[in-house]
């Protein structure tokens, strides 16, 4: 049994002055994630996912139900400190995130609250500096920097912060191609090199593609859970959603409505790679 | 022409020691009716550029002129300016005043001078048009939306002004797939059904491909290059240079094709990736 680092058990919410103008935000929502897992939230707009995020590290608290980190409630306040210490959050614009004058004091405001030894500060920033590949910028002013390297910035203080747990609110849509793909290869190397847990909301199929379990919000309810290879390739819920899939798993389920014999679950450009060449093979 | 440009060069902080010279001579012209697409890496200087067009930024030098007309800056010049140019910030939340949602898109109907019930028309209809028009939302602060639904407010004010240009600094950004087909429809029909002039930054080259005339490509604050989609894409260099991704189908296609199988790389969507396939596998199955 893996150890479960985040749990929501009968989870609902509304938004404070809401109650009776809308529906709930999040409703009924049991969910548990690994320690070391990398999970994807997806889901339309509005549907939830934000919120889950927030009440995860306990930004809001339950209307109904509770959330765990590491089996201690959200809910009891003298656990707050200790998940906010343990659980970061990244959010969509970099901008908003960046508080020091350099790089490297905004990676050490990070740990300001930890009350730690300043060479112990010194260590833990540059050692966060040097895995994300930014050492060279640690006295640049970050407002100079493009989008990507400012959300390697705010990766990088929430590592020296020893963090076990991202949160990730789109941690990429404000960001240029190049800055997307290095902000992808970082999370995917903190997740495997350093075990720390991912949730990660995304509109982008590719990138839900890159997580272990894909979870799907729909006005406040999960409603469907499971590998990518399941989750993204159910067409039919994700057109029902207003939602896409990946290229590959598009093309593959379009090949297959021609005739084309093909297996279900392709998701990556490889796996359909594959299929096409063992079909000229065959063929 | 619709917007002109001249020489245009932007310093930020100029005769500071912070003072960045962003925009370095940018000369370009957009037709009345056309729809552009501005390219470029982060940080190029792309959303620099697009708040000249609606005076919100002042040239540091070169001159910028919409409608023939070199802009002026006095209030009342900038009032009219806005009323033809709408521009949809890439933060949308940086462009909201209002307490609710309605205020927020009423804002330039009521400066118009409009009736209440026509007021509402408008905002009802902006709102319609974006996908925003659930009843429950109008009363609701714009700070209280989701991040999507603060993108498509947004775009609706700017639609509520029924302006003659409709400029959007990568709109897509956190709006869900329905949402984005939604968008870029409506881009589509106002451009041609309206003659509204759009100008779109994006880094998704497969939505805009179809739909733009003109592709323009910034880097480090000059246009590089412009031209057709043909054009900008036979020049994979400048693409990857810029940072840019090709389309998920054309990406798809290359790597069908390192692994030796006959199919042409030129090629942008998903529909022309399966017409390929199937000729394919049809050519096989008749030897
Ligand atoms: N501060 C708030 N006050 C009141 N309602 C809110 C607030 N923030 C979000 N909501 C509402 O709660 C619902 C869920 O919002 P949430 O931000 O979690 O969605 P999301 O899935 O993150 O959407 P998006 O993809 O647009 O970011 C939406 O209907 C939204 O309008
Ligand atoms: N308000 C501002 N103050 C100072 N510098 C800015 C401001 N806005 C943008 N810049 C700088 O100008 C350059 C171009 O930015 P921008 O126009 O936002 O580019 P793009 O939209 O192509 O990403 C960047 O180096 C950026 O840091
Ligand atoms: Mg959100
Ligand atoms: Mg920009």
């Amino acid at each position: 049994m893996p150890e479960i680092l985040l749990e929501a058990r009968k989870l609902s919410f509304t938004y404070p002055g809401e109650d009776g103008e809308s529906p709930p935000a999040l409703e009924g929502i049991d969910l548990k994630v690994a320690a070391g897992e990398y999970v994807a939230l997806i889901g339309p707009n509005g549907s939830g996912k934000s919120t889950l995020l927030k009440l995860f590290n306990a930004l809001l608290l339950p209307t109904a139900g509770e959330v765990f980190f590491d089996g201690r409630s959200t809910a009891d306040a003298r656990n707050i400190p200790y998940i906010r210490a343990c659980c970061g959050m990244i959010f969509q614009n970099p901008d908003n995130q960046i508080v020091g004058a350099t790089v490297e004091e905004d990676v050490a405001f990070a740990l300001e609250n930890q009350a730690l030894p300043p060479p112990e500060i010194r260590r833990r920033v540059s050692e966060a500096l040097e895995l994300l590949g930014i050492s060279h910028l640690a006295a640049s002013p970050p407002h100079l920097l493009s989008g990507g390297e400012k959300q390697k910035v705010a990766l990088a203080g929430v590592l020296a912060a020893a963090s076990r747990c991202l949160l990730l609110d789109e941690p990429t849509a404000m960001l240029d191609p190049a800055g997307q793909a290095a902000v992808l290869e970082t999370l995917q190397m903190l997740n495997r090199q350093r075990g720390i847990t991912l949730v990660h909301v995304t509109h982008f199929p590719e990138e839900a593609a890159l997580a272990h379990r894909v979870l799907v919000l729909h006005g406040g309810r999960l409603v469907k859970e499971g590998p990518p290879a399941e989750v993204l390739a159910d067409l039919p819920l994700l057109r029902a959603l207003g939602l896409k899939s990946t290229a590959a798993a598009e093309l593959a389920w379009l090949l297959r409505e021609d005739g084309f014999p093909l297996p279900r679950g392709i998701v990556h450009n490889r796996e359909l790679v594959e299929q096409l060449c063992s079909y000229a093979r065959r063929i | 022409m619709f917007i002109r440009t001249e020489d245009l060069t932007y310093t930020y902080f100029p005769g500071t020691p912070f003072a960045v010279e962003v925009l370095r001579g940018v000369n370009l012209s957009i037709a009345r009716g056309s729809f552009t697409v501005l390219l470029g890496p982060s940080g190029s200087g792309k959303s620099t550029l697009l708040q000249h067009f609606n005076g919100l930024l002042q040239p540091s030098g070169g001159r910028v002129y919409v409608d023939g007309e070199p802009l002026g800056y006095s209030r009342r010049e900038l009032l009219q300016l806005r009323q033809k140019v709408g521009l949809v910030f890439q933060e949308p939340e940086s462009q909201f005043f209002a307490e609710t949602l309605f205020d927020e898109v009423a804002f330039a109907p009521r400066n118009f001078g409009l009736s209440p019930a026509a007021v509402d028309k408008r905002v009802q209809r902006a709102l319609q048009l974006v996908g925003l028009d659930d009843a429950a939302f109008l009363a609701k602060s714009p700070f209280r939306l989701s991040a999507g639904q603060q993108r498509l407010a947004a775009i609706a004010s700017v639609l509520a002004m029924q302006p003659q240009a409709l400029i959007l600094d990568e709109p897509t950004a956190g709006l869900d797939q329905a949402a984005q087909d939604r968008l870029f429809a409506l881009l589509q029909e106002l451009n041609r059904e309206q003659g509204i002039t759009v100008i779109v930054v994006t880094h998704r080259l497969e939505q805009v491909v179809p739909l733009a005339h003109h592709f323009l490509v910034m880097v480090e604050g000059r246009i590089i290059m412009e031209g057709s989609a043909a054009e900008i894409f036979s020049r994979p260099d400048v693409l990857e240079r810029c940072g840019l991704a090709l389309p998920p189908a054309t990406r798809l296609m290359q790597e069908l094709a390192a692994a030796g199988l006959p199919f042409s790389t030129a090629i942008f969507s998903l529909e022309e990736a399966r017409a390929e396939i199937n000729a394919w596998r049809e050519r096989r199955a008749q030897r």
